[in-house]
């Protein structure tokens, strides 16, 4: 007789599993493949990458560094001093003794805001200062520009003022907005000065403000601003013909 | 005054050293293909450099108004002024940069900067990738010879202003 029931072993498995497994199987394989296909790919882009790449490299170029040397640059034979020595020492005393032993000068340090003001050697005084903004104005008529740095460089004190009076120039109405006036009555300013003023060659002015809160900062026209103590001491104490080094 | 031997720069005037920045490091950098070699024009010294153009030239804030309305003096008086006490310090760092070029006469640049430049062979190939992929797309960048001075950060700020066109700097011999 013929049992009519698979045996236990085959009936307990579910019909379902060996085509699950397969599916399982192909899943892998193909995913396998993939990552082989993938890999292969991301190879080839690195190949082709760096192969470009180094094309690239060799098509361009790239800064490389080397010591700083220098070679000495003299003036042909016959161009040389007769006693060279003796005509750079005498250069390098008229160097090193370039101000008098008691001579009043002045120094701004304009990244600083800092105005210095020695007798010889010593210092008299230290004071905040308020320096050039920096800043570029257009004046929209014309296209006209002012600049706005205080100088560098060695100006000297040509003429001190009690109580001045300051002409507004152009820009002092243009930068506010508006038009120049055609009076001189309206440029008149005698107040925003301060009590004195120390010139300087091409309009260069050290005098005081009324905006203290705005010492030791960059927001001038190219004067130099000082406090009213600061402003008393430097005009009784630096003469006319005075030095001012900026920098 | 750019003294090589003594690694300083100093803003001189009539003798007076004004104010002297240390050099930390101070090399030339010259443009060159990667696979190659290429030697740097000689630097002749003493010499006098003259700036060209510099970020006091090109680093500025513009005010432009489009129009002006007539000068009114009450409009104006209305303005407040401002009368507190000094402030106690100088604020010297505000807004430059550490790291800026300077164009010379004699064709090479200043680089003032506060970092050395990096230029280790990956950071060359890269650039040197760059500078290729510039070149193919048919661009010629300008890569001028420079000299490089790396200085303290705040140092870098103090002397931006200074390098206007015009400037003179003074170039001692290396030594």
């Amino acid at each position: 007789m013929i049992p009519s029931t698979p045996p236990p072993s085959l009936a307990a498995a579910p019909p379902e599993q060996p085509l699950a497994g397969a599916a399982a199987r192909r899943r892998g394989a193909g995913l396998a493949r993939a990552l082989r296909l993938a890999g292969l790919a991301l190879a080839a882009v690195a190949i082709v990458g760096t192969g470009a790449a180094a094309g690239l490299a060799r098509y361009g170029g790239a800064y490389a560094g080397s010591d700083f040397e220098t070679r000495l640059a003299l003036p042909p034979g016959d161009e040389l001093p007769r006693d060279p020595e003796a005509k750079a020492s005498r250069l390098e005393q008229r160097l090193a003794r370039p101000v008098r032993a008691n001579e009043v000068y002045v120094t701004v340090d304009t990244h600083r805001n800092v105005l210095r003001i020695f007798r010889g050697e010593e210092l008299l005084r230290e004071a905040i200062c308020s320096t050039g903004s920096g800043v570029r104005l257009l004046d929209p008529r014309n296209g006209k520009e002012w600049i706005f740095d205080s100088p560098q460089g060695e100006l000297r004190i040509w003429r001190k003022r009690r109580n001045p009076v300051w002409v507004k120039p152009d820009w002092a109405f243009i930068e506010e907005g508006y038009e120049p006036p055609k009076g001189m009555r309206d440029r008149i300013d005698d107040f925003s000065l301060g009590d004195y003023a120390l010139d300087m060659p091409d309009g260069y002015i050290i005098h005081g403000t009324l905006f203290q809160t705005l010492l030791g900062k960059r927001v001038t026209h190219g004067c130099i601003r000082l406090g009213d103590d600061d402003l008393e001491f430097a005009y009784k104490t630096v003469p006319v013909g005075a030095r001012v080094f900026l920098y | 005054m750019l003294d090589p031997a003594r690694r300083t720069l100093a803003v001189k005037a009539r003798g007076l050293t004004l104010t002297e920045t240390p050099v930390r490091q101070l090399s030339r950098l010259v443009f060159r293909p990667l696979f190659g070699s290429g030697e740097a024009p000689p630097l002749e010294a003493p010499a006098i450099w003259r700036v060209v153009r510099g970020p006091g030239d090109t680093d500025r804030e513009t005010i432009a108004p489009t129009t002006l309305r007539p000068y009114s003096e009450e409009e104006e008086r209305a303005e407040p002024t401002p009368t507190a006490t000094p402030a106690p310090g100088a604020e010297p760092t505000e807004g430059k940069p550490s790291t800026y070029r300077v164009a010379l006469d004699n064709g090479w640049q200043l680089l003032i900067t506060d970092a050395p430049p990096r230029l280790g062979w990956l950071r060359r190939f890269g650039a040197s990738v760059a500078d290729g992929w510039q070149r193919l797309r048919g661009r010629e960048p300008s890569h001028p010879p420079l000299v490089a001075l790396v200085l303290a950060g705040e140092d870098a700020r103090a002397l931006h202003h200074l390098f206007r066109s015009g400037a003179a700097i003074l170039v001692a011999p290396a030594g």
